[in-house]
């Protein structure tokens, strides 16, 4: 339920928001990461938690990923819902057989004895030129494998919707916060990184889309920051006289194949926008579920933008060139509706 | 004429035992003692030129104070035909080798444990024990580069300095001839379990031997009662009598009750009394039948290191070559 | 203090009960692979690791646990999770893939989880032990006194999660024994081969814990050792290592030819079988007649009899059953 609010937060207030008020109505909910205390996460996601909470609610750990995500796991075993920060999710490379041999598995092993409530937060996306280790979204990677719920807010009120939903939610779930939806002062200023919020906790329902704006004539279909970018491609078509609607997934595990095919069967006209790899990923999801759903709809073949097969390259023009953004989103849909 | 050898045993398995939990004893790892070892051979090459028999041990320690030590000069280091399986019987083969080989003394890195398996092998020994294990009781306690000087030169110099040591036989133990080198103790436990002596409220009898004043251990319970004169073992009877304090170990203070005290001169025997089922050697248990009993003996030497030096000048005014160093 | 009779004799009734159950689980694992060996093939597919030689560090710390206290094993799981009373007709279950089983026949004999007693394992190297600092961590925050085992092998002494583990739990002294069971091999690759120090024990000082090694496969000298390391856990004492040579008598799967190691020290192994030393001494001692040892055979074998008759007389699960519990 939504309160009409005044009040506005950027991303990241929202997300530590709604992590404080979690802590503050469950004991059992504790926040554990490399710099989430005292420098309240890098990214802000644990701002001011130390300070209210304590030491022993917001740990500061050594780097040692699969030492603390595991120690997540077992405590999560064992009557604690722990929030676990994986600081980018570019490290998941340290730590991986945690996340997705034991605690995306264990309940499944177990015959679905062994609750495993866990949250695993990460910061994740590029276009600030922080070079191939540190610009990844992986979230293709994270949906694929099975056993965790993968949610990648978009503004700053299903942000604190998600982070509440996810804490209460009784599986692991991943939970990915692109850095460039956050409205952090020290990155590239954004306008849709801020946004109303209610103050009372709610949740944001998991595995549901939101169609971020409504249109007739293309269903553009993505996640993550390149919502903002698909809005602003849609301000742009409008004006050309395309009615482009975006479709957010939020999440991508559980995926919300029916608005998917929904929004498909009403425009006839499919582009999907990622961040991540293009091969082997969310787009070749997205396009499959409307072809599976929606096939005889289709005007167009769908087509598809996301970062070629390349690592993130760190030169501006380079990084500028591989990843989504407004003009290629025009461009995409303006050849969609051409053909 | 070949140069006089030096044995040398070094136990990977000293130190390590449950006394790191039931007390504050410290861990002596591998690395720790390869480097005893080390500069043990170091000190070897700069007394009259002696050379090396060591055991090839089952943690590597002598191999990696060779790899240690390879770019400095040390006497030559062979090893004896003995497979070192990693268990306590390797120490005390060992020993027997090195007796058999004509070795002119033998240099132990480990505890009291292993002095006393060394001794086991050969009774007879002239003992060098440098300190890593957790009571060592019987040690020499000075730097092992200074230790390795010293036993160079007392390989070639007189034995009428060494020590003689009170020695422990154990006679109808069910696992054959044993000996002790600092205490025979006898528990109400039938088992050998983690070896480790700890709990006093099973402690029957002890006999303890070569008692130093700043020894911890049975030495500081039976010191309590005196000094014990040499070619003596001191009889202790546990039960109610005068409390004492003791250290038992490393920041183990235990009070413990004697019930009496006698001195056995050598070649009397003490019979374990009939409630005492394991009796622990050295700090670690093993099994005894009925009647099992302690005869106080002589046998070991202890290098009196002190005395050596005291008579020697040190390197750096000889020749520096390591040759022609004794006084 | 005196070792209590009952603990003595309920550690040989577990050994008993254990090495029963892995020969009884070999023979039919084997049974209907061969003449041909088949790893998919018979009642008991995929691989099988069996801990016969194990039993004592398994039964060694057993009596000193209590209600709550929680356990990671690795893929080498039985001997644990029998000795810690982990339901034997749900695990026998599970190892068939029965629906019966304590996974509904989704996890398999490596992937063992039970709620009572606490038990999981992990079939990848090392990596259940950060998951018990983690027990041990909810534990500390819950204000209890359990405290959580974590069972490795000498092969996981040099995976990365072993050196994370046992730095976070000194660091945040929590109550969890690190348990190393050093059968000195690897599947085939001795320790001299994969470690650069003698001793895993020795490593605990390096991450600010004792340690604590145990030389003899004896479940008496784990019994003392484990009863120090668990209390002082318990005490808020902070987490220990102990190390435990023991022997694997098998190789380190079933179907391993073992040829890696020599007829020697195979039979160096068979000598020194703990399943011969232990009962020996009970017998010897006077804490178990000849009788009551057959009595306690008797009954431990019929425990597994009746496990292993309820796993095989227990249903599939239905195929499409593959698609359930995925998420809570």
């Amino acid at each position: 339920m939504t309160t009409l609010t005044e009040r506005k937060l950027t991303t990241q207030k929202a997300i530590a928001e709604a992590i404080a008020q979690e802590m503050e109505a469950d004991e059992s909910v504790f926040v554990m990461g490399e710099d989430v205390g005292v420098y309240g996460g890098i990214f802000g996601a644990t701002e001011g938690l130390l300070d209210r909470f304590g030491p022993d609610r917001v740990m500061d750990t050594p780097i040692s990923e699969t030492g603390f995500i595991g120690a997540a796991i077992g405590a999560a075993i064992n009557g604690m819902r722990p929030i676990a920060e994986l600081m980018f999710v570019d490290f998941f490379g340290v730590c991986m057989d945690q996340i997705y041999n034991n605690m995306a598995k264990i309940h499944y092993f177990s015959g679905g004895n062994v609750k495993v409530p866990m949250v695993l937060t990460t910061a994740c996306g590029g276009g600030y030129s922080d070079a191939g280790q540190h610009s990844q979204t992986l979230w293709g990677m994270f949906a694929h494998l099975p056993g965790m719920k993968v949610v990648v807010p978009s503004n700053p009120y299903d942000a604190k919707g998600l982070m509440i939903a996810a804490i209460r939610d009784d599986n692991p779930v991943v939970y990915m916060f692109h850095k460039g939806v956050l409205g952090l002062g020290w990155m590239t200023p954004n306008p849709r990184a801020i946004g109303p919020v209610p103050e009372e906790p709610y949740t944001v329902p998991l595995g549901k889309a939101a169609v971020a704006r409504e249109g007739t004539d293309v269903s553009v279909v993505t996640v993550g920051l390149t919502v903002h970018r698909a809005l602003d491609a849609a301000e742009t078509l409008e004006a050309k006289g395309i009615s482009t609607e975006v479709v957010d997934l939020r999440s991508l595990v559980p995926l919300d194949r029916e608005a998917i095919v929904a929004s498909v069967r009403k425009t006839h006209r499919l582009l999907v926008v990622d961040e991540d790899y293009r091969s082997f990923g969310m787009t070749g999801e997205v396009i499959t579920t409307a072809i599976e759903g929606a096939f005889d709809y289709l005007d167009a073949p769908p087509a598809r933008i996301a970062v070629p097969d390349v690592p993130i390259p760190y030169s501006r023009p380079l990084e500028q060139f591989v990843l989504p953004d407004a003009d290629k989103i025009v461009a995409g849909v303006e050849a969609l509706m051409a053909g | 004429m070949t140069s006089p050898s030096i044995g040398l045993i070094a136990n990977p398995a000293s130190s390590k035992d449950i006394r790191r939990l039931v007390g504050l004893a410290r861990v002596v790892d591998v690395e720790e003692k390869a480097n005893l070892v080390a500069r043990l051979l170091a000190g070897l090459w700069a007394g009259p030129p002696t050379r090396v028999l060591a055991l090839d041990d089952a943690g590597g320690l002598v191999r990696r104070a060779l790899h240690l030590t390879r770019s400095i000069p040390i006497p030559p280091v062979e090893f004896l035909p003995v497979e070192a399986e990693g268990r306590e019987h390797d120490t005390r083969r060992a020993a027997s080798a090195l007796a058999d080989a004509g070795a002119a003394l033998l240099v132990t890195v480990g505890g009291d444990g292993t002095v006393r398996s060394a001794v086991e092998g050969w009774p007879e020994v002239r003992l060098l024990p440098l300190a890593a294990g957790t009571n060592n009781a019987i040690v020499t306690p000075v730097e092992p580069t200074i230790a390795g000087y010293a036993a160079a030169l007392a390989a070639h110099g007189d034995p009428a300095s060494d020590q003689e040591l009170t020695l422990l036989r154990v006679i109808g133990g069910a696992d054959g001839p044993a000996v002790a080198v600092v205490d025979a103790v006898g528990v109400r436990s039938r088992w050998v379990g983690a070896k480790a002596l700890w709990q006093t409220e099973a402690f029957v009898e002890a006999v303890v031997a070569n008692a130093r004043t700043t020894a911890v251990g049975m030495a500081s319970v039976a010191a309590a009662f005196g000094p014990i004169p040499p070619g003596h073992a001191r009889h202790v009877v546990f039960g109610t009598g005068r409390r004492i304090r003791a250290i038992l170990g490393p920041g183990q203070v235990a009070d413990v009750d004697v019930a009496s005290t006698r001195l056995v001169p050598i070649g009397q025997a003490v019979s374990f009394s009939d409630e005492t089922r394991v009796v622990a050697l050295d700090g670690e248990r093993r099994i005894v039948t009925p009647g099992t009993a302690v005869e106080v003996a002589t046998g070991p030497r202890l290098i009196a290191v002190t005395e050596i030096l005291a008579k020697t000048r040190k390197p750096g005014f000889g020749s520096g070559s390591g040759e022609g160093a004794e006084g | 203090m005196e070792i209590p009779r009952d603990d003595l004799v309920a550690m040989y009734a577990a050994m008993v009960k254990i090495r029963y159950f892995e020969e009884r689980i070999r023979e039919i694992y084997l049974d209907d692979k061969l003449p041909a060996f088949d790893i998919a093939a018979g009642r008991i597919p995929g691989e099988m690791h069996l801990a016969a030689g194990q039993e004592p560090v398994a039964v060694g710390v057993m009596p000193h646990l209590k209600d709550g206290d929680a356990i990671t094993a690795t893929h080498r799981p039985h001997h644990i999770a029998i000795a810690q009373g982990v339901d034997l007709q749900q695990m026998a279950a599970e190892i068939f893939g029965k629906d019966t089983g304590l996974g509904h026949g989704k996890g398999g004999h490596m992937h063992l989880f039970s709620i009572h007693p606490e038990f999981g394992c992990s079939g990848i190297i090392a990596e259940g032990m950060p998951v018990a600092v983690g027990a041990a961590l909810a534990f500390k925050k819950q204000g209890s006194d359990n405290v959580a085992l974590s069972f490795f092998g000498d092969g996981a002494a040099n995976q990365g999660a072993f050196h994370e583990s046992l730095n976070l739990a000194a660091l945040w002294n929590l109550p969890v024994v690190f348990i190393c069971e050093d059968n000195r091999y690897a599947i085939s690759v001795p320790k001299e081969a994969s470690t650069a120090i003698a001793d895993n024990s020795d490593r605990a000082s390096a991450y600010g814990m004792p340690g604590v090694l145990v030389p003899d496969n004896d479940p008496v000298a784990v019994y003392e050792v484990a009863r120090e390391a668990i209390a002082r856990a318990r005490d808020g004492g902070g987490p220990s290592l102990i190390e435990v040579e023991t022997d694997r008598l098998w190789g380190h799967f079933e179907g391993d030819m073992d040829a890696y190691r020599s007829d020697e020290f195979k039979a160096a192994m068979a000598e020194r079988d703990p399943m011969k030393t232990y009962p020996a001494r009970l017998l010897s001692e006077g804490v178990l007649t000849p009788e009551e040892q057959e009595q306690l055979i008797k009954e431990a074998h019929a425990a597994v009899d009746e496990a292993i008759a309820f796993a095989e007389s227990s249903p599939y699960p239905r195929p499409e059953d593959a698609l359930l519990h995925v998420f809570a």
